[in-house]
């Protein structure tokens, strides 16, 4: 992928992950990886590594937890979930990604005159 | 700012734990390349294509372990200990430098702290008597003359010690000027003042030798 796009994700990624753990509960990296994947229509196609380091970023924040579980094929998993503080976190980005992106919405569009 | 001290401290746990981290990370990141490898052969492909395929999509594995090893680690610490090794070269190859920058330290240093001795002594540091906050000098002011001055007249103090309502003791002082001869050294001046009766009551102070004067022997 180009570094252009790397860079987009960077600021994003983290909230995409957040809300992936919000609606989906307990999940592995690959799960989440996966989640973004098929949600955005396979549009985002990630290096499913640069997971971990928002998870990392995510962890140390305090807004999830991890805990090591079983998967689906039997194998040691560590699983994601996230807190109280990410949900609120994810509640005040949620927000403002959307403030920012209907602004940015309406400047594209404004018209000439 | 909760949340940069929550991240610091999880920093140094993983600092500390940074072996297991590592070992950990890597028991994670074959689980993921064993999971993508299952999918791709649900998808038809060969074993070894399936492989290879999850690798690419997963991205370099040494790179991902540096990618978290640099962001669990504590990459303030290790610049810092770069910074002053760095700082120790440059200095020893321009010691004209070194000493100017030494000097200029030392004398910062220095003057501070002498100023700050100033300050701590004579505005920080209460005076060492019963209720420094409520002593005051009193001084007086002719009527025709703006300039106040540091002192009033014996007959004043007196007039104070009798009927002001505003302190609880009045006491007088006032300088001495005199060379003492101490025992058979050198002459050595030393401070000192006279001082009505209750002056030392008033300061609740108790002298060092000797007795204090008292009102009715005075």
């Amino acid at each position: 992928m180009s570094a252009d796009r790397s860079e987009i994700l960077q600021g994003t990624l983290d909230l995409m992950v957040l809300k992936t753990l919000d609606t989906m509960g307990s999940l592995h990296g690959y799960g989440v990886a996966r989640r973004i994947e098929q949600i955005s229509e396979e549009a985002l196609q990630i290096n499913q590594g640069t997971i971990y380091a928002s998870l990392v970023r995510l962890l140390q924040k305090g807004w999830i937890t991890s805990a090591w579980g079983t998967s689906e094929n039997n194998r040691k998993a560590k699983f994601y979930s996230i807190t109280r503080s990410g949900k609120k976190q994810l509640n005040a980005e949620a927000e403002s990604w959307e403030r920012i992106a209907s602004v940015i919405g309406r400047v594209l569009r404004a018209e000439r005159g | 700012m909760f949340v940069f001290v929550r991240m610091f401290a999880s920093k140094i746990r993983s600092w500390i734990s940074r072996r297991r981290e590592d070992r950990e990370f890597r028991q994670e990141l074959a689980g993921h390349l064993e999971m993508l490898t299952h999918e791709n052969i649900r998808c038809g492909m060969s074993p070894a294509e399936a492989n290879r395929i999850a690798h690419v999509r997963l991205g370099g594995i040494t790179q991902l372990q540096e990618t978290n090893r640099e962001l669990k680690g504590l990459p303030m610490l290790e610049t810092l200990v770069q910074d002053i090794r760095y700082a120790f070269r440059m200095l020893r190859k321009n010691p004209g430098f070194m000493a100017i920058a030494v000097l200029t330290l030392a004398f910062g240093i220095g003057a501070n702290s002498a100023i700050f001795t100033a300050v701590d002594t004579l505005a920080l540091r209460p005076l060492p008597y019963r209720n420094p906050e409520r002593l005051v000098t009193i001084g007086s002011r002719e009527a025709h003359h703006p300039e106040a001055q540091e002192w009033i007249s014996a007959p004043t103090l007196f007039d104070l010690q009798d009927g002001a309502q505003s302190f609880s003791a009045v006491a007088g002082i006032s300088p001495v000027w005199n060379n003492i001869v101490t025992g058979r050294e050198n002459a050595e001046r030393l401070e000192s003042l006279y001082v009505s009766a209750g002056f030392f009551p008033m300061l609740g102070v108790q002298p060092a030798i000797g007795r204090v004067l008292r009102a009715e022997r005075g």
